[in-house]
């Protein structure tokens, strides 16, 4: 049986969030620096940002009962060596 | 007008026009994004069912609600850098030169410059079903070197852009004579 720590799921998507803030912060950086229109600007950022908090605030509540110290089973090894299934 | 804070006017110089790619020309993006939103409703349902998502493996539920969120997020960012490389190409007119900014991705953005005063040529271009519906293709603007031109890509109303470059160019070669003729005659020595 091979088994992991439910948290180290959470690295892969950490790393992905760095990403994912970084070229945000770009592009609202962009937008607000270079946009012909700050109004027009500030309105599109407000969008992105709200967007994000609503997608981040689903995965939040959808795992707010998850034990991230708790050990899951990932798969059964058995399954491979014929042991078991 | 909005565009003003983009570009340092010389003193007496005017805003002519600033000219946006045409908005309808993002909607491709927008259906892009409503598509790849829906893929994963389908294709949950199509492998668990109609029934609905059973996940036997707490790992299972965890996992798919950290890829859920992430692949949401991605096509967002995408859409949202879709969004910023559409807004922020802009050319502006002024009564003396013409400015093309073109944004390309994040990390490159190009300005150019040129005189109205140099413009041989100007060509406009309306092509396609769509395109002739909302009336809006590319303007070409032509200089007198060879290599040197300017595009602008799915604006609104080309030929009257055309047109109206076209006008200003010749307002501003008729200004360019009239000062060389001022500097000559007040270069003239009377004595």
């Amino acid at each position: 049986m091979i088994s992991i720590v439910a948290a180290w799921l959470l690295i892969p998507f950490l790393a992905f969030m760095a990403f994912f803030v970084f070229f945000g912060l770009v592009n609202i950086v962009h937008l607000l620096h270079y946009g012909p229109s700050l109004t027009l600007a500030t309105l599109a950022s407000i969008v992105f940002v709200g967007g994000s908090v609503v997608i981040i605030g689903y995965a939040w509540v959808a795992l707010l009962g998850v034990d991230w110290g708790i050990t899951y089973p990932l798969f059964n090894a058995g399954v491979l060596d014929g042991t078991g299934i | 007008m909005s565009a003003k804070r983009l570009f340092q006017p010389k003193p007496g110089e005017k805003l002519m026009m600033a000219l946006h790619r045409h908005p309808i020309t993002f909607l491709k993006y927008i259906l892009i994004f409503i598509v790849l939103a829906g893929v994963p409703t389908f294709a949950l349902a199509f492998v668990w069912g109609a029934d609905g998502i059973t996940v036997a493996n707490p790992l299972g539920r965890v996992a798919i609600v950290l890829l859920g969120a992430a692949y949401y997020l991605g096509i967002w960012l995408a859409f949202f850098t879709q969004f910023v490389d559409h807004y922020l190409d802009i050319s502006i007119v002024t009564d003396h030169r013409v400015i093309d900014i073109d944004q390309k991705g994040l990390f490159n953005r190009a300005v150019a410059e040129l005189n109205l005063a140099r413009i041989q040529d100007v060509t406009s271009e309306v092509k396609g079903f769509i395109p002739t519906v909302f009336n809006y293709g590319r303007v070409t603007i032509q200089t007198a070197s060879e290599s040197e031109h300017f595009i602008f890509e799915n604006i609104h109303r080309p030929h009257a852009v055309r047109q109206r470059i076209l006008d200003l160019a010749q307002g501003d070669r008729k200004h360019e004579a009239k000062e060389m003729l001022g500097e000559k005659i007040s270069g003239v020595d009377v004595t």
